[in-house]
């Protein structure tokens, strides 16, 4: 295996097979960096180029691409608090307010660093673990993925720490959203109101786009003035790279996190950002400062969306089953230059696969050399006055939102959401779990209604499910309990003043 | 100003020549498509079979049409084809500059009247078909060594698949047809993640279609971890028969045959055979409006057959081809006849069953 991964390296370094590579690298961190676009977008505009390519230059092409959607999105994320793609919402809740204070070098520098780091960790389970993956994935059925999706779930929960009612209503409300459209198993359409569009569900970017980045841009229209507030620059990129070393545990934890979670097919990397921020919240100490620009907010969860994709390549490949949006439009370009991913695609397409290794190890410490060599320059929008940002902004949004479907009612959706998200925002209602929520809707249905249709009620006595339930069961009382602690020794200290 | 007017002239008559060439290079290439812009539409996302075939389509076209500006893919996916194909029936001219390319799940929704459908492939006209096929094979845990055993079997049967009213109604049907006890598990999110159940133990008895099934089942066959069964077959004049990508396999009516030693009747063996003929014998489809040009219908055909017969056709597809020749002409007019005239009885037969056995309620 070693010997082919050296003789792998050798084919990928050649030098037009770089030069693809460089060129998806730059139309992923492109299509990253424009607020809303994702790697489905990177991989439509690449698709009808890849026909009739060498295998090697086409996968360093598309892999490139996709590699470094999440070192590029977080531009966006942190510099004006809108999320790049759907996977870095997380990323928001404290780079945005790091950005606020002036430090937005340092939180680009330390995402872009735990990006690499978290993507060459990604490619190294992907290698681990393609020759092992299989009775892996094979013990996942589906009430064991029922539990997986409750474990997502259980994320809201840490999330709305301090408004814990308020956030349970908000994740009612996005697994409510969720079930718009098509239900899993019949053709019944729910919530259409016989209107076409809603027959496939409101698109996640809309969803997104309409929660976190229009209630945005009103409040820095409505403030004027700038993102960093005095328009002054503190942070610079040197501290950022001393941070992320200094907390190089959390990086590797929430890479394995990242990658093991990308590995679970059906999943959805929407949610694996908010996860890896929930668990590092519930797992780190001194955690008064999470949502104000605590460092550890950015580092967690921008390390396991880079691991993620190595983990979510080991499904497509070993079993031509694609984990996400991305991984399935990549199938769909391996098809396209002759390589069929399955069972046997080690085997018979040894050498094509460690070059989808490589590809993803090189691009991810490419594409975060790229950023880090920019981040110094681009953080400058943060000086920008809003009344010049926010049109143009405004516009890129407007349009991401329109790639959903390229429906006019992608804007209607955006403005609806749009002004829910600024209403929600004002009233200070946590809105991450309503995106849990709505991307772990369908989901969770479908994963229910399967084991109930195949077991009945057995499948609640399994040992593997109740491992799951157990595991929760630990999250939530370690994230839970200090807070509980806190309120509860407060109460006692309100009592006792009175007496 | 003197010095200036022959310069002037001259020029204008090289223009004028060069606008002359122009026009009668143009005359040369000349056809209804001279210049302008071909849109396939694929409903579904950029990725699955169906939007390889779109692209492998689209880049031979652009070979077999070097007078038109540009072929493309353009992806509508959404609502199961729904939302695509009523695009291209309500929202796109009948100028026979978008052609959609469809499978058997677009005919299946319009026949079973699903909620949402607008459009009626009435009112198309094929230019192309390609077969496609599927397998049903069994666990050998279960017992089942062969279509005697299966049609007697205690083993609990289950079956998982996507939906009722997709590709899974062939395999369901023919389970309805042999008079099996088969607990349906509907829900999947696609036929991979149903093969990776039907490994796990959760299934144990599926229907996949060729490519999956050479892909995923084959070596599972090797390892004696899956029996084979039968075909879908193959609609050919009315008959079915066995399928062109396994030889080797008997078709449904042939192990119909050897399981009850009779000929299998009834509306839901014609249910079944109105399905095979509009979901297998032309899985995909490429379809342009009834109301084309004729000029343009004669153009397009003209590329179709200038297309199927190119090597590299051949060469790039051979995994979405899957060994199957596509159908052009004279047989597949007769087999979207043949899905286009299926009986009304029929149809009610078919949205009863569903109902009654699925809980569906479609509509009339």
């Amino acid at each position: 295996m070693f010997e082919a991964a050296v003789e792998a390296l050798g084919l990928i370094l050649q030098i037009d097979r770089l030069g693809w590579m460089l060129l998806g690298c730059s139309v992923g961190l492109v299509v990253g960096l424009l607020p809303g676009l994702g790697g489905t977008v990177g991989m439509s505009i690449l698709l009808p180029f890849v026909f009739g390519m060498d295998a090697y230059s086409g996968v360093a092409l598309l892999i490139g691409m996709a590699a470094v959607i999440h070192t590029g999105d977080t531009f966006p994320s942190v510099l004006i608090g809108v999320p790049g793609s759907s996977g870095s919402q997380a990323t928001i809740v404290d780079g945005y307010p790091l950005a606020r204070q002036g430090k937005a070098a340092t939180a680009l520098s330390a995402a872009f660093i735990v990006s690499m780091a978290g993507g060459v960790f990604g490619a190294v389970v992907l290698f681990a673990t393609l020759s092992v993956a299989q009775p892996l994935v094979l013990a996942l059925g589906s009430p064991e993925l029922f539990m997986l999706a409750i474990f997502g779930l259980s994320m809201v929960g840490v999330l709305s720490l301090g408004s814990p009612l308020a956030g349970l209503i908000s994740g009612l409300l996005g697994l409510a959203i969720g079930t718009i459209g098509g239900a899993p198993g019949v053709p019944v359409y729910r919530y259409t109101f016989d209107l076409i569009y809603l027959f496939d569900g409101i698109p996640l970017p809309v969803l997104a786009l309409g929660l976190f980045a229009v209630p945005e841009m009103l409040d820095l229209l409505a403030q004027r003035g700038q993102i960093a507030h005095g328009a002054k620059l503190t942070g610079s990129r040197l501290e950022g790279i001393r941070e992320a070393l200094r907390h190089k545990w959390l990086v590797l934890r929430s890479a394995a996190l990242g990658s093991a979670l990308g590995i679970v097919p059906g999943i959805g990397g929407s949610v694996i950002d908010w996860i890896a921020y929930g668990v590092t919240k519930q797992t780190v100490r001194d955690r008064e400062n999470f949502g104000r620009g605590d460092i550890r907010g950015v580092i967690g969860p921008e390390s396991a969306n880079n691991a993620k994709e190595g983990g979510a390549l080991v499904p497509t490949l070993i079993f031509g089953i694609p984990g996400s949006g991305t991984t399935a439009m990549l199938l769909g370009g391996l098809v396209l230059l002759g390589i069929e991913p399955g069972p046997a695609m080690v085997r018979e397409h040894l050498s094509v696969t460690l070059s989808i290794v490589w590809s993803l190890a090189l691009a991810n410490i490419f594409g975060a050399a790229a950023c880090i060599a920019c981040a110094g320059l681009v953080a400058r929008a943060s000086i920008v006055p809003a009344s010049r940002l926010v049109p143009f902004l405004f516009i890129i949004i407007t349009v991401a939102a329109y790639q959903s479907t390229r429906h006019w009612g992608d804007i209607v959706a955006l403005l609806v959401l749009g002004v829910l998200g600024w209403i929600m925002k004002q009233a200070a209602w946590p809105r991450a779990p309503m995106l849990i929520g709505f991307v772990l809707s369908l989901v969770t249905e479908r994963y229910l209604h399967l084991s109930m249709s195949r077991y009945g009620l057995e499948w609640l006595a399994f040992p593997s499910v109740l491992a799951i339930l157990a595991m929760i069961v630990i999250a939530l009382v370690l994230g839970l309990a200090p807070d509980l602690r806190r309120r509860r020794a407060r109460a006692r200290a309100a009592s006792e003043a009175q007496s | 100003m003197r010095i200036m007017r022959p310069l002037l002239r001259t020029a204008g008559a090289a223009l004028g020549a060069l606008t002359v060439l122009c026009a009668a290079q143009a005359q040369a290439e000349n056809g209804y498509y001279a210049g302008k812009d071909i849109e396939l539409l694929v409903p579904y996302a950029p990725g699955g079979g169906n939007d390889t075939f779109g692209r492998l389509l689209q880049t031979q076209y652009s070979a077999c049409m070097p007078e038109a500006a540009s072929v493309q893919v353009v992806n509508v996916p959404g609502g199961g084809t729904v939302i695509g194909a009523n695009e291209f029936e309500l929202m796109r001219e009948p100028d026979g500059l978008t052609v959609m390319v469809t499978a058997g799940t677009t005919s299946y929704a319009w026949m079973l009247g699903q909620p949402g459908v607008r459009y009626s492939p009435r009112n198309w006209t094929a230019i192309l078909g390609l077969p496609g096929g599927g397998v049903v094979y069994v666990n050998p845990d279960t017992g089942v060594t062969g279509m005697k055993d299966l049609v007697t079997t205690d083993a609990e049967l289950v079956f998982g698949g996507i939906s009722a009213t997709g590709l899974d109604l062939l395999g369901l049907l023919t389970f309805e047809i042999l008079g099996l006890d088969v607990k349906a598990v509907l829900g999947y999110e696609g036929k991979g993640p149903a093969q990776i159940a039907y490994q796990q133990g959760e299934i144990n008895i599926d229907y996949q279609t060729t490519p999956a099934f050479i892909k995923l089942v084959r070596p599972q066959v090797e390892a004696g971890t899956a029996l084979p069964l039968y075909t879908a077959g193959m609609v050919q004049d009315g008959e079915l028969v066995r399928d062109p990508a396994f030889p080797e396999y008997p078709s449904f009516l042939e192990a119909y045959r050897e399981a009850y030693g009779k000929d299998p009747s009834g509306p839901a063996w014609e249910a079944y055979l109105a399905l095979v003929s509009s979901g297998v014998s032309a899985q995909r489809q490429v379809w342009m409006h009834k109301d084309t040009p004729p000029e343009a219908l004669v153009a397009m055909k003209t590329a179709t057959d200038c297309v199927i017969n190119r090597e590299e056709f051949y060469e790039k597809g051979d995994k979405i081809l899957a060994g199957y020749k596509p159908i052009v002409g004279e047989s597949l007019q007769r087999n979207t006849k043949a899905m286009l005239s299926v009986s009304d009885d029929v149809l009610k037969w078919l949205r009863a069953h569903l109902n009654e056995k699925y809980d569906l309620d479609l509509s009339e």
